[in-house]
C-alpha cells in the first residue's frame, strides 16, 4: 500500500484520536467517574495506528485489557466507547462489558480481554474463517510481552503456522508485563525470538515509529493474503502511563529517567515533526487536529453521561452462561 | 593479551524476514556462536582477557558462563542503540583484535571508531558485504593468534575502504560498503525496501556475489577492496528516463530483482564527490539521514575502513610452525596451574 499523504493523513489522525480519547479517560477516572481499572495506551499509538491503517472491517483483531486504543484505531466511535466505560446501555456492549471487554463485530473488532493470552486462540479461529471462507482479508491479534508467556500464545503460534493462516502476531512489548520488568519475567529480549520455533518469520519493529510499523504491517499482510500464512511483528514501544490510571512519574517499578528517556520519542511528536518537514501537516494544522478531536471526545463524554444506565431486566441477555 | 567481542543483539531481526527470505539470527545462536570463538580463543590462548559489550541479552556473558578465560564487561553507558556498539569499540581500542557479531550496520557502527585494531566480523546480519561467514571456532583461534602475536597483521588484516560522508554543515558520518540516496521519505523500518526509489549509489566495493547495493554494482563491474576506486551509480527517475543496462541482482537475500542503471562510473579513492538534496540518505543497507532540498553532501572513498581478518589467512599462515613455543607452552602453564 503506498505510502501517500491521505496514508499519512490517517495514521496521524487514528493516533491523535487514541491520545485524546485515552487522555480524557485517564482525566474521567481519577476523578472517579469510570467504574473499574482502565488500562490506557497513550505512548503506544503507532503500534494500533501504523497496523490498523491496512485493515477494512472485514479484517478481525483481538485485543487486550489494553484495549482502548485498538478499537479506536479500528474506528470506534467515542460516544459509544465512553457509554461503554460509564456502563450505560449505549456503549458498544450496552454497558456490561466496559473497559476490559469492549468489543464490536460490525467493525471486525472481537473484543479486549481482561485475561492475559486470551486473544491468540481467538485470532486463530477468526484467521480461519477467513481462510475457510476464501477471502482476501487478515486477522491480527494484539498482546503483550507478558502474554508471550502464556500457553494461549504459543497453542495459536502452532497452530496458526500449522495451517498457514492469515494472521498477525502483534506483540506491543512495553518492557512490562504489568508491573514486572521484562527481564524478570523471560530471559529473552527479543520475543520475536520465539516465531522461528513455530516455522514463521519473527521481526522486530520500532513501535514507536509508525511509519516502520505500517510497513512491517504491510509486509507481513502481503505475506498473509498470499497463503503464506502467519508473521510474528514484536513492537517495542513504552506505555506513558501507569499498569492501571495514569499516574506515570514516581513510580516504584521504573524509573522516571527511563520514562523521560521513551518520552522523547513520543511516536506523535516524531510523525508531527516529519509532517511538519514534508509539508503534509504544518504545526499550525496539526493543532487544529487535536482541538478538533478534542471537541469530538468531548461531544461523546456529553453523550455516554447522559446516556441511561442498562435496564435490571436485561441483566441475563447477551451473556453466553 | 586482550581480544574484544561485540555481539550485537538487534543484528538479523529486520524487516527483511518479511520482504525477503533473510535468515533470522536469534540470540541463543548469536550466544552459541560466541561460545564457540571463547572456545577457540580458550584452546589457544588460556592467557587471554576478554573484554566484551554487555549486551542487553548478555550475549556474551552467557557464552562466557564456564570458560576459565579472564573477563570483564566494558564500563560504558548503554543506550541500546547503534551507538553502542560505537561506544564499544571505543573502549576496545587497545585491545590485539576484536571479533564482532552483526551485519553491515553493525561492522558501520564498530567501524567509526575502533581505529587500527584488527576485526573479526562475523556475520549475523542481513546484507553481509562486510562480515563473512565463517566458523566461529576458526575465528576465535584466528583471535588468538594475532592476540598472541604469532601472525603478522600487516598480511592477514589489511585495510578496508571506507566511505566518508561530509554535510554541509559541517557533520560527518562513515559507512563501510554504500552510500545510497533513495525517495524514501521517512526512516521507517530502515531497509531499503523499493528499488524503484533508488536515485544514486556511492560503493567502496561491488561484489556480485553479494547481496545489496554492492552486488547491483558488482553486476556492471567487480571492485574489491584491493582497486583504488569506488563505484558511483544511478538510477532512472522515472519510467521514460531511458535506462541503458538492466542488471539482475540479488537486492536482498532471497530477492533478485531486475534493477535499470542510468549511469555506472568509478571515482578515486579521496577523491570527493557531491550531491545535492532532496533525498533519504542510507548507509549500508538502512536509513539514516533526510537531506533537504537545499543541502548537500560529499561523499569520499577512503582507504581507512576497518582492518577486516581473513580468518583463512590467518590460521593458514601459522600451518608452518603449529608447535610454535608460544602456543605450546602457554597451554602447558595454564594446566600446570
Amino acid at each position: 500500500m503506498e505510502l501517500n499523504n491521505e496514508v499519512l493523513l490517517d495514521i496521524h489522525r487514528r493516533m491523535v484520536r487514541i491520545r485524546t480519547f485515552e487522555t480524557e479517560a485517564g482525566k474521567l477516572a481519577e476523578a472517579g467517574k469510570i467504574p473499574g481499572a482502565l488500562h490506557l495506551y497513550v505512548g503506544q499509538e503507532a503500534v494500533a495506528s501504523g497496523i490498523m491503517a491496512h485493515l477494512s472491517n472485514e479484517d478481525w483483531i483481538t485485543s487486550t485489557h489494553r484495549g482502548h486504543g485498538h478499537l479506536i484505531a479500528k474506528g470506534g466511535e467515542f460516544g459509544r466507547m465512553f457509554a461503554e466505560l460509564f456502563g450505560r446501555a449505549t456503549g458498544y456492549c450496552k454497558g456490561k462489558g466496559g473497559s476490559m471487554h469492549i468489543s464490536n463485530m460490525d467493525l471486525g473488532m472481537l473484543g479486549a480481554n481482561g485475561i492475559v493470552g486470551a486473544g491468540p486462540p481467538i485470532a486463530v479461529g477468526a484467521a480461519f474463517s477467513i481462510k475457510y471462507r476464501k477471502t482476501k482479508n487478515v486477522a491480527v491479534t494484539f498482546f503483550g510481552d507478558g502474554a508471550s508467556n502464556e500457553g494461549s500464545f504459543h497453542e495459536a503460534a502452532n497452530m496458526a503456522a500449522l495451517y498457514k493462516l492469515p494472521l498477525l502476531f502483534v506483540c506491543e512489548n512495553n518492557g512490562y508485563g504489568e508491573y514486572t520488568a521484562q527481564a524478570n519475567h523471560q530471559a529473552i529480549v527479543d520475543v520475536a525470538d520465539r516465531a522461528a520455533g513455530y516455522g514463521m518469520p519473527g521481526v522486530v519493529v520500532d513501535g514507536m515509529d509508525a511509519v516502520a510499523v505500517y510497513e512491517a504491517a504491510d509486509a507481513a499482510i502481503a505475506r498473509a493474503t498470499a497463503g503464506d500464512g502467519p508473521s510474528l511483528l514484536e513492537c517495542k514501544t513504552y506505555r506513558f502511563f501507569d499498569h492501571v490510571g495514569v499516574r506515570g512519574m514516581g513510580l516504584t517499578y521504573r524509573t522516571d529517567e527511563e520514562l523521560a528517556e521513551w518520552q522523547k520519542r513520543d511516536p506523535i511528536h516524531i510523525f508531527e515533526a516529519r509532517l511538519a518537514e514534508l509539508g503534509v501537516v504544518s504545526k499550525e494544522e496539526a493543532v487544529k487536529i487535536h482541538e478538533d478531536v478534542l471537541t469530538e471526545v468531548q461531544a461523546g463524554i456529553e453523550f455516554a453521561e447522559s446516556s441511561p444506565l442498562p435496564d435490571p431486566a436485561t441483566l441475563l441477555e447477551d451473556v453466553y452462561a | 593479551m586482550d581480544i574484544g567481542i561485540i555481539a550485537n543483539p538487534a543484528s538479523g531481526k529486520d524487516i527483511r524476514r518479511l520482504t525477503a527470505r533473510a535468515s533470522v539470527f536469534d540470540n541463543q545462536e548469536k550466544s552459541a556462536i560466541v561460545r564457540r570463538c571463547v572456545a577457540g580463543i580458550e584452546g589457544l590462548c588460556p592467557d587471554a582477557r576478554i573484554h566484551y559489550y554487555p549486551d542487553s541479552h548478555q550475549i556474551t556473558a552467557a557464552a562466557l558462563v564456564g570458560s576459565e578465560l579472564s573477563s570483564q564487561p566494558i564500563d560504558m553507558k548503554k543506550t541500546g542503540t547503534s551507538q553502542d556498539s560505537t561506544e564499544a569499540a571505543r573502549h576496545l581500542r587497545h585491545a590485539s583484535v576484536v571479533i564482532s557479531l552483526g551485519g553491515d550496520g553493525t561492522n558501520r557502527a564498530i567501524g567509526k571508531s575502533l581505529g587500527d585494531v584488527p576485526l573479526i566480523a562475523l556475520s549475523t546480519g542481513t546484507n553481509n558485504a562486510f562480515p563473512v561467514f565463517c566458523e566461529a571456532t576458526s575465528a576465535g583461534m584466528a583471535a588468538a593468534y594475532i592476540a598472541m602475536g604469532c601472525v603478522s597483521t600487516d598480511e592477514v588484516a589489511p585495510s578496508t575502504k571506507a566511505l566518508h560522508v561530509t554535510y554541509q554543515n559541517g557533520d560527518t558520518d562513515f559507512a563501510l560498503i554504500d552510500v545510497v540516496g533513495t525517495r524514501d521519505l521517512f526512516y521507517g523500518s530502515r531497509a531499503i525496501l523499493d528499488p524503484s526509489n533508488y536515485v544514486f549509489a556511492v560503493l567502496s566495493v561491488a561484489d556480485p556475489s553479494k547481496v545489496g547495493m554492492t552486488a547491483i554494482g558488482g553486476m556492471t563491474q567487480v571492485v574489491s577492496d584491493e582497486h583504488h576506486y569506488g563505484l558511483t551509480l544511478s538510477f532512472p527517475q522515472d519510467s521514460v528516463d531511458s535506462s541503458k543496462k538492466v542488471v539482475y541482482a540479488a537486492v536482498a537475500p532471497g530477492l533478485v530483482r531486475p534493477i535499470r542503471l542510468k549511469d555506472v562510473g568509478q571515482i578515486d579513492i579521496d577523491k570527493p564527490l557531491q550531491f545535492l538534496g532532496a533525498t533519504m540518505l542510507a548507509f549500508d543497507g538502512e536509513r539514516e539521514r533526510v537531506l533537504r532540498a537545499d543541502e548537500t553532501v560529499t561523499v569520499c572513498v577512503r582507504r581507512d575502513g576497518p582492518r577486516r581478518v581473513d580468518v583463512k589467512a590467518c590460521i593458514e599462515s601459522v600451518v608452518p610452525s603449529t608447535m610454535h613455543p608460544c602456543v605450546g607452552l602457554k597451554r602447558v602453564e595454564r594446566h600446570a596451574n
